[in-house]
């Protein structure tokens, strides 16, 4: 109990009439509960889908079903693990600190359920819906619109429950824990709600407002930050208080946090474009994205051995105390996922590592390092707390520790060897400049051991989180829920300092002042330019130095007021996110990719759209890019370097950020269509050695061809330019096409309905990086089909 | 002056928007920084124990 706090030390909290209050908190922990133990069931599931869809990489014969294909399943996967698992696992973290930290219960019990049962809602919708198909096929946000519509009124219900407390709370300075909880509550917000923006055209099928490299932009844009917002800063949160709390001793240095809080905030926004390095994305944004990525170094590894250091003194501890042994490694597998980050960012290493197993390695480390650690401590701290008990078996718990680390060190380690085999096996070239593995099935087979140790290692630490929820449950069971009560001493509310005091603060005049110069000096003449360049300095640097004579005393009054109005910190937080996303996404939009070579970029047809809906449902672009990038090795192997012009009317963009196949982006007329039939009906059979599922169900699934038209009309909404009567005529034009399609395949023998996806999909493919003025594909002919596929 | 600036903007005019960027995020962390710096001892270190002081009832 609590039997006094701290004597007032500034003017900040200085007391205005009034005596202090004793206030008696009942803590909300059953919404904790509830969180945990959906965090726990999910983690089992996103894991066991991860070891299916490895086992299938291995043994594809295990793709059994359509439902049940790598294709569909990987994005369940995804999502599992970083929405139901790590969502579940930082909304019980943040509920249960940010309650303590700032000494007020959580206004709303209702707004906590509606959270909590709107988020298991929204999980098994995605589990429900992805299997089956919807999806809009961009990865971490594949879900379809009425579901991504709900995650937005969850996060809404979950926000206003947070900032609630905060407005309610008895201890005015806000803990830098709850910082990394605001910058993720607003910045999760705007990016979840400008990456779904799309145009509906059915219950359950949308396309994104962005097409190709607006859209790949966007995308990264989300998914980089997605990675940041849901996966780094909140867990950093759980860090900062989940920390010192089980080492009983405070954060190593709180100056050194808050300076790691506006530094990865700022930076990490901008740095995005790195996963596109090389691609068909501008120069400028690409050097962006590298310069921020390195830049990140920085602020990352301040966060790390900020934690790391919180144990000096306390590392006897970590020898036998599972919760701190499980914080330790995760903080040290943050620094080694952030440092391999940016150098997987430089240009030339990028080069060699996108598209490969090494990407996979690096968001394992992470996930399974950083995030599945962070969760384990913090559940092996909470659980017991939670339920008025100790934990049932420090015993298994070390195990899971070690079971678990050598299952990470197992998958990282294959996908680093699997990814450097394959990046070095695409690029290298014999005495006389020629592919040395020209055929794509060579690389794919030189990684299968890889995979299987990649197997192992998932197993491995799917094993550990069982003994975790076996452990858990029995602590639970030998204990008792338990709602924890507190009284707090609550000081007199100071009077607050008007917004405008901070708004209008030092920082904020000489911070806008130099950045208006420092516009001036970048848009500035031979003569004025050095001018601004030197004002600019003059006045950044002169009032800094005004500021430390000045204010010599020391008090600093300024950040301080900051972190006593969460509003106002939350709005300068805003401004540090919208900063990089504004200055990268908007010169992206405004620019309009322009076509080389005076070739026109072909405008899909009705019947080509539809099998891109199939491609996208089965989700081909996990395992398959569409973008090659300007190196020697990449055209000789597919052709010309892809533009920007020849994706503009993709919704959504078809890069990719895998290559299990090879790429697609030059696939059309490469192949009769009578071999992509055999291809997709058996791989195996058509290129020895393919891991790639068979699709026999493309010829039983039909083609609607008259919800083509709202499709076409969907899209001319976005921007593809057709005509009225392109979309009128959309389901007639597409079973002309069709009936052509066909025609050639009857011609080799090969009878398939007009209305099947079959149809459809090699329609599709077969358009692939084809001009507009292009003659049609070559003619089928099987018998030299078979030996030309180099898939 | 004027002819570097040209040249360095001949490739994009976009280049502006990476080096705002970076005076943006250089003046922004160059003040977070001094004023991290400068905060009294005394009140990091009641901050820095919040989290040991919930006022939990043992």
């Amino acid at each position: 109990m609590s039997t006094g706090v701290p004597p007032l030390d500034d003017a900040t909290t200085a007391p205005v009439a009034g005596p202090a209050q004793r206030r008696h908190i009942v803590y909300n922990d059953w919404v904790v509960r509830w969180f945990v133990g959906a965090s726990v069931g999910w983690a089992l599931v996103a894991l066991l889908l991860g070891a299916v869809i490895a086992l299938e990489l291995v043994v594809p014969g295990v793709n059994v079903h359509k439902f049940l294909s790598y294709g569909r399943l990987r994005p369940l996967h995804t999502n599992a693990a970083i929405f139901a698992f790590v969502g579940n696992m930082i909304f019980a973290g943040i509920y249960y600190s940010t309650q303590r930290l700032v000494k007020a219960r959580l206004p709303s019990d209702l707004l906590a359920k509606i959270h909590f049962f709107g988020w298991q809602a929204i999980i098994v919708a995605a589990a429900v819906s992805l299997p089956l198909g919807f999806t809009q096929g961009k990865e971490y946000a594949e879900l379809e619109w009425p579901i991504d519509v709900t995650i937005a009124v969850v996060w809404i219900v979950f926000a206003i429950n947070f900032f609630w407390t905060l407005r309610r709370r008895a201890e005015k300075h806000l803990y830098v824990a709850v910082w990394f909880y605001i910058a993720t509550i607003i910045t999760v917000a705007i990016l979840h709600v400008v990456n779904a923006l799309v145009i509906p055209v059915g219950p359950l099928k949308s396309y994104s407002i962005f097409g190709g490299a607006q859209d790949a932009l966007v995308q990264w844009w989300y998914g980089h930050n997605a990675v940041a917002f849901f996966l780094t800063t909140p867990v950093l949160g759980i860090m900062y208080y989940f920390l010192p709390k089980a080492a009983d001793r405070p954060v190593f240095s709180y100056r050194l946090s808050i300076v790691h809080f506006w530094a990865l905030v700022f930076v990490y926004i901008w740095a995005g474009p790195h996963h596109l390095l090389n691609t068909a994305l501008p120069e400028w944004a690409q050097s962006l994205g590298m310069i921020f990525s390195i830049m990140l170094w920085a602020p990352s590894w301040g966060g790390m051995l900020n934690g790391l250091f919180t144990l000096r003194g306390a590392w006897h501890k970590v020898r036998v105390d599972p919760v701190l042994k499980f914080f330790a490694a995760g903080v040290t597998f943050y620094g080694m996922a952030t440092f391999e980050g940016p150098l997987l960012s430089i240009r030339s290493v990028s080069g060699l590592a996108h598209y490969t197993d090494w990407i996979i390695g690096h968001v394992h480390a992470g996930a399974l390092g950083w995030n599945g650690f962070m969760a384990a401590g913090m559940f092996y701290f909470l659980v017991p707390k939670l339920f008025g008990t100790k934990l049932w078996s420090a015993k298994l718990a070390n195990a899971h520790f070690w079971i678990g680390t050598v299952g990470i060190l197992f998958y990282v380690v294959s996908m680093w060897v699997s990814g450097v085999t394959q990046g070095l096996m695409w690029r290298a070239v014999d005495q006389g400049g020629a592919l040395t593995y020209p055929s794509f099935i060579e690389t794919v087979i030189a990684l299968k051991p890889m995979y299987v140790t990649r197997l192992a290692g998932g197993l491995l630490y799917l094993a550990g989180m069982v003994m975790m929820a076996y452990n858990l449950y029995r602590t639970a069971k030998q204990g008792h829920a338990v709602e924890a009560e507190a009284i707090v001493v609550v000081p007199p509310r100071p009077a607050d300092v008007p917004w405008s005091t901070l708004a209008l603060g030092k920082p904020i005049i000489i911070a806008a002042m130099v950045l208006v110069l420092g516009g001036l000096f970048v848009t500035g003449n031979a003569v004025t330019t050095p001018v601004w360049l030197v004002a600019t300095f003059l006045v950044g640097g002169g009032a800094l130095f005004v500021h430390w004579i000045v204010d010599a005393s020391g008090e600093g009054t300024w950040h301080r007021l900051l972190e006593g109005r969460a509003l106002i910190f939350t709005g300068l937080t805003v401004l540090a996110v919208l900063a990089g996303g504004i200055a990268e996404i908007v010169p992206a939009i405004l620019v309009t990719p322009h076509e080389k070579r005076g070739v026109e970029t072909r405008v899909p047809t009705g019947l080509e759209i539809e099998g891109r809906d199939v491609y996208l449902r089965e989700g081909c672009y996990t395992c398959h890019s569409q973008m090659i990038r300007p190196m020697a090795f990449e055209t000789a192997r597919y052709g010309e370097p892809s533009t920007m012009a020849e994706s503009k009317f993709d919704h959504p963009f078809q890069w990719g950020s895998k290559r299990t196949g090879p790429d697609l982006a030059r696939e059309g007329g490469k192949n009769p269509s009578a071999w992509h039939y055999e291809h997709f009906m058996d791989p195996p059979a058509i290129t020895p050695g393919s891991i790639m599922p068979p699709y026999q169900h493309f010829i039983s699934d039909r083609v609607d061809f008259d919800g083509i038209e709202s499709k076409l009309r969907g899209l001319r909404a976005v921007g593809v330019p057709y005509s009225v009567e392109d979309v009128q005529r959309a389901g007639a034009n597409a079973r002309k096409q069709a009936e052509t399609v066909r025609e050639d395949l009857v011609a080799n023998g090969i009878d398939v309905p007009v209305d099947s996806e079959m149809v459809a999909i090699i329609a599709y493919l077969q358009s692939l990086g084809v001009p507009a003025e292009a003659p049609a594909p070559p003619p089928a002919d099987t018998s030299s089909a078979a030996s030309s596929g180099g898939h | 002056m004027g002819r570097l600036m040209n040249e360095l903007f001949h490739g994009s005019p976009l280049l502006a928007w990476p080096i705002l960027a970076l005076a943006l995020f250089g003046a922004t962390f160059l003040t977070i920084t001094v004023r991290a710096i400068r905060r009294p001892k005394a009140v990091v270190q009641r901050e820095a124990a919040l989290p040991l002081d919930d006022g939990e009832s043992p």
